[in-house]
């Protein structure tokens, strides 16, 4: 692991921590954007690829690196901007918990996310503690922030996070990436996204908080 | 281009048709045609992998006996609910509600969907059957949405994002499962191969697999309904158009317990009788949580909703008691009876205006075909002779006798009594109390749609054709149990 990708790990864990101490929905679209460039500049130095590895895995890689960058650094964000604006641009979001909390319930996660990391029988790589460790808190805090909030939108977040997290384990312990699986999640996570952000805008628009009641004209 | 990517090209040209055709009512006939043509397209890939497996596409294509099992429900099951459909939005043709933006995507994703999941159903790459199962995600939602009012959103909403977040997990554990493949030996994208995997795993350790099936039974659990991560489960099936409700309860929920299905054989040379031992506790939970909820339930299509669960928790127990024979019999008996139920009870709540079962009632006057139909169904459902769910049900007690699981084979027996006096009343009453006369528009469904179902139900309680019972015995011998 070298160590400027240690740097961006510590990087990505920070935004994470960010993301859910806002309150600002644009804050944590922007947040996004970096977190998709933190991303994509993670693929090489957790995969392990590098100037000893053959062309078409170096070239794999930067495919991925590639996809990632605009889809998640670019085309994701961008979506969810102009979601943002279809919905009057609303300025904050209540969680459930309160910042306070959440940040203590952050550190918690941290906690346990690291402890698995260690602990638990992943496959093959020793030594990758640390990678494992943020990418498995990162999905942690993912879930929370999902979990955690009151706006449809802002879940959507939450998704995301937990799907970057999802990447830095799989380039971890994979160990170089599979292209088609990763253009494959990531293009299920585009379509995903467009379509929750679709209905949150919908339930935004037309009705009130989204809540998990039913009813309606019979079917 | 082989049988087998004509079985996806054909679904995904038909949803593009759909979005071509000028008028509703064509594309409800498009759907009728394009299902039944990829039926026989269905039929074609089943007959040539009837007792081999089929490879394609440099082996990126794969159809065993238990692929060629479920492919068989979903061609059936699509056929028939693309019959009903028609039936179904009729009404609302004349009322303009189902209009033709509506209608084309209906359409569109109707096909996109089958595609999604035969897409997944005949992939060797196990990363690949979680993108297409993730598919499957996104296109239902859509389709439970479909009518965009309050209720249908939220509830696709709830679907979509607690299942797309818990297949996340899923997709943890497939590459968890990858990884260790790779620390064994398997080079490059071999790894994701299922038949790779299948060859390695007795050179694969116990730990990586035991914690790769956890996580894959979280997300590909959470899909299939299973208790306690079923709570999407009866907003989506009841707020969707029966159609898709039909769908989503008798084929989709297959598909999530086959993608778990195909770990099973992976993690027993490593850990032999691990997995089942998780199976078995949530299979129990998921059948109790169903019971508790179905004795209060009103509404007709939600009932139907914690029975899926309730099934779907049977399936899981029948694979946890080591007998995947019996779990796939019950997966095609409760496809059929579900199926039934839905088109019956859709066309009640359509006459009826409401659905609300305390305002349905005799509904073999009102409906003689439809009330019929709901009953008949109904009562299969709970397992009452002579239908063949009654069978899968007993094989399965027996089997868990069998292997010694006496306290899980009492609460599931108790489990399944309970709902069956909870259903068994609902039942009577609609049928036979004296309500208020039904308030709704005309709805119809053809006899004949519900009739064979059940007629189908009643044969396989007393005969399985020889050639069946063998595939049956191939595909339960896939996933690795005594057949």
């Amino acid at each position: 692991m070298t160590d400027y990708g240690e740097v961006l790990l510590v990087i990505l864990l920070l935004l994470d921590l960010y993301m859910v101490s806002t309150h600002r929905l644009i804050s944590c679209i922007k947040a996004l954007v970096v977190q998709g460039v933190v991303l994509a500049a993670l693929i090489f130095p957790l995969s392990g690829i590098g100037m000893n590895s053959s062309v078409p895995e170096i070239i794999d890689a930067v495919v991925s690196l590639m996809i990632i960058l605009i889809i998640k650094g670019i085309f994701i964000p961008w979506m969810l901007f102009r979601f943002y604006r279809k919905m009057g641009s609303p300025r904050e979001f209540e969680p459930f918990i309160s910042l306070h909390l959440s940040q203590f319930v952050n550190g918690l996660l941290i906690g346990v996310a690291f402890w698995a990391a260690s602990v638990l029988p992943w496959p093959g790589k020793t030594g990758k503690s640390v990678a494992l460790g943020i990418g498995l808190a990162t999905m942690l805090i993912g879930l929370f922030m999902t979990v955690n909030r009151k706006k449809a939108l802002s879940q959507v977040f939450g998704y995301l996070v937990i799907e970057s997290g999802l990447f830095v384990i799989s380039w971890t312990i994979l160990g170089q990436s599979s292209l088609l699986i990763d253009i494959g999640s990531l293009l299920d996570l585009l379509v995903a996204v467009m379509v929750l952000g679709v209905l949150a805008t919908r339930m935004e628009k037309d009705w009130k908080e989204p809540s998990a009641t039913a009813g309606g004209t019979p079917s | 281009m082989t049988l087998l990517t004509w079985l996806i090209f054909l679904p995904v040209l038909f949803a593009l048709a759909a979005y071509l055709l000028p008028r509703p009512q064509w594309i409800l006939w498009l759907s009728v045609i394009g299902s039944l043509v990829v039926a026989v397209n269905a039929g074609l890939v089943a007959a040539s992998a009837w007792t081999e497996p089929v490879f394609a596409q440099s082996n990126n294509l794969f159809v065993d006996s238990l692929s060629t099992f479920h492919i068989i429900i979903v061609a059936v099951v699509f056929a028939f609910s693309s019959i009903y459909a028609k039936f179904y939005f009729e009404p609302h043709l004349a009322d303009e509600s189902f209009d033709i933006n509506q209608a084309r995507r209906f359409g569109g994703l109707w096909f996109l969907f089958l595609a999604a999941i035969l897409f997944t159903l005949i992939t060797n790459n196990i990363g690949l059957m979680w993108v297409g199962l993730e598919a499957t995600t996104v296109f239902s939602a859509l389709l439970v949405g479909l009518r965009r009012d309050e209720a249908s959103v939220r509830s696709a909403w709830i679907y979509l994002i607690l299942c797309s977040v818990a297949i996340a997990l899923a997709l943890l554990g497939v590459l968890i499962v990858c990884a260790e493949a790779q620390t064994v030996g398997a080079t490059g994208s071999s790894a994701y191969l299922w038949t790779k995997l299948l060859e390695i795993a007795p050179l694969m350790h116990s730990g990586p697999l035991q914690l790769a099936f956890l996580f894959a039974f979280v997300g590909f659990g959470t899909k299939a309904g299973l208790a306690p991560m079923h709570s999407w489960l009866p907003e989506a099936h009841s707020q969707a158009p029966t159609p898709v409700s039909a769908v989503l309860s008798s084929v989709l929920l297959n598909t999530a317990l086959y993608c778990l299905s195909r770990f099973l054989p992976i993690l027993e040379p490593a850990a032999p009788g691990w997995a089942l031992k998780i199976l078995i506790p949530f299979g129990l939970i998921s059948v109790w949580v169903a019971a508790v909820f179905m004795l209060h339930e009103r509404d007709i299509k939600r009932l139907l909703a914690y029975c899926s669960v309730e099934h779907m928790g049977i399936i899981a127990l029948g694979l946890g008691f080591g007998v995947p024979a019996a779990a796939l019999f019950h997966t095609l008996n409760h496809s059929l009876a579900k199926m039934t139920a839905f088109f019956s009870a859709g066309a009640l709540v359509q006459r009826f205006g409401t659905r609300e079962m305390a305002l349905m009632g005799k509904t073999l006057r009102v409906m003689p075909g439809a009330g019929a139909g709901f009953l008949f169904s109904l009562l299969a459902l709970i397992g009452t002779p002579p239908f063949a769910v009654l069978i899968s049900e007993l094989w399965i007690a027996q089997a868990g006798l069998g292997g010694g699981h006496v306290v899980a084979v009492t609460f599931f027996l108790v489990g399944i009594a309970l709902i069956y006096v909870a259903v068994f009343r609902h039942a009577v009453k609609m049928t036979w109390s004296n309500v208020a006369d039904p308030k709704g528009h005309d709805g119809r469904v053809p006899v004949l749609l519900m009739a064979l179902p059940l007629l189908v139900l009643v044969v396989l309680s007393f005969w399985i054709a020889p050639e069946f019972r063998d595939l049956l015995n191939r595909a339960a011998s896939v996933i690795g149990g005594a057949p």
